[in-house]
Order: C-alpha cells, then structure tokens, then sequence
C-alpha cells in the first residue's frame, strides 16, 4: 500500500476532509494507496516515505514528489485532472 | 452534537459593515467572547492563522470564506453566518496571492482535531456538506435574498445534508 500525505494549517478540518474524499476515490477506483492527514509542521517528516503530496496551503518549496491541489477535492472543481496526477503518481 | 445544532440564531450577522477582513475579525471575536464561545486568545490566533494559511474558497456562483481556528482558542463548538453589506477582499486558500471579494463568511469553531478519531470525523463531513452546497445556485439565491436573520439561518438550515 503506497503513502500519500494531505496537510493543512491547522490540522483541523481542511487535510482531513480531503483526505476521506481521496481515500474513498482510490478505493472506488481500486488504486492501491491511501492518504494520511497530517500537521503542516510535521509534513516534511512524511515526504521520503509518500508518493504524492495533497497540498492545502501554499507551497513554497520544492518537493522530490508531485504536489497535487488539494482544493480540487474540497470544492470538486478540477478534481479529475487532480486525480489522474495522483493515480500517475502511485502507479509511477 | 448534530451539525445543525451548532448553528445558533444569536451568531448569524446580516449585512454587517466592515472595512476590510481585519475589521470583521475584530467584530465577530469580539462578539464570540462576549456570547462564550471562545476564549480571549481566538481574535489573535484567528487572524494569524488567516494570513499564514488563507481561507476562500474559489467556488461558484460567490466565493465563500471558511476561516478556523485551533481548538484550544474555542470553549463550544459552533458555526458563525455572515453576510457582509459590502464584499472585503480575502485571499484563496492554498493559493494565498488571488484575492477574492467576499461577502459569505462561515466561521467554523471546532473542538478536536489530529489524534481526535470522535471529533474529527464530524468536521469531515460537516465541511463536505457545507462545501457541496455552496455551489448550488438555489442554495447560495436564498442567503443572497434574505431578509432577516431569521430568513438567514432558515436558508442556511435548508443546506442538503445539514
């Protein structure tokens, strides 16, 4: 099962219901990953072992894996492009 | 707690008139403490928070702004409506340099978070309820044209899923 980490500001709302909403679209799509919501300040810890980073905040750095729009997921707009890079990503 | 519960008549404000967000945030916390709702700290760590993690939604018809923050500032959970009588400008989330003209502003007072299984699945849904509406033209026709509060919190309370 292959990692991918969503992260918020404040951890309390935004990162956890992206992630639900992408957990639930690998499983319908039967992609072998999953999401875990974490801490913006923390994030960094959990890039080396994930395939895909869903950001929810702006991004300033550069990251060794694809960084996908986690706004997509939250409002639905965009959120099939969004989806296809995660689905290259995990199966890259 | 139901979501709906949290929604309260006294914490609707309709067309309130604000110069700018900083304005709104001072009004609103102000409000929250003296109503018991959050602590002293909230009006600080609100607007900390807003300038290092934006929260408007680029979503249509209008931009919607969900501002939050840590739980530790927030006494009882609640969601606070507002319609502004004249947009502020407010910067989108996850993309902090598009600003968009807010007159919808729902602010979320939640307890739990990471770590907090009960909690946090609530917010979850919550958020994909309110998010999903916004979006729906019938939904946003009803804030636009209410009246009264009371016509406010009916049209909010109408939210599919709520």
């Amino acid at each position: 099962m292959k990692q991918i980490v969503v992260a918020c500001g404040s951890g309390v709302a935004t990162s956890q219901t992206v992630a639900s909403k992408v957990n639930r679209l690998l499983k319908e799509n039967n992609v072998p990953a999953e999401v875990l919501a974490v801490d913006i300040k923390s994030v960094d810890r959990y890039i080396p072992s994930s395939v895909a980073y869903i950001a929810i905040t702006k991004v300033d750095k550069e990251y060794p894996i694809p960084v996908i729009n986690g706004i997509a997921f939250l409002t639905g707009v965009g959120q099939d492009a969004e989806f296809k890079k995660l689905v290259d990503a995990v199966n890259a | 707690m139901a979501h709906r519960d949290t929604i309260y008549r006294e914490l609707i404000q309709l067309d309130w008139e604000v110069a700018d967000q900083t304005e709104f945030f001072d009004k609103m916390a102000a409000k929250l403490v003296e109503l018991g709702y959050v602590k002293e700290t909230f009006a600080d760590a609100i607007k900390t928070r807003e300038a290092n993690f934006p929260t408007a939604l680029p979503v249509e018809p209008f931009p919607v702004a969900i501002p939050h923050a840590d739980p530790q500032h927030i006494i009882k959970p609640f969601i606070a409506c507002t319609r502004l009588k004249n947009p502020v400008k407010w910067c989108e989330m996850a993309n902090n340099d598009e600003e968009h003209d807010v007159k919808f502003i729902f602010m979320l007072g939640f307890l739990g978070g990471h770590g907090d299984a009960d909690g946090s699945n609530e917010h979850v849904e919550l958020l994909q309820i309110l998010v999903m509406n916004f979006q729906k033209p019938e939904v946003m026709d009803r804030l636009v044209n209410a009246k009264t509060e009371d016509e406010y919190m009916e049209a909010v309370l109408s939210m599919e899923g709520l």
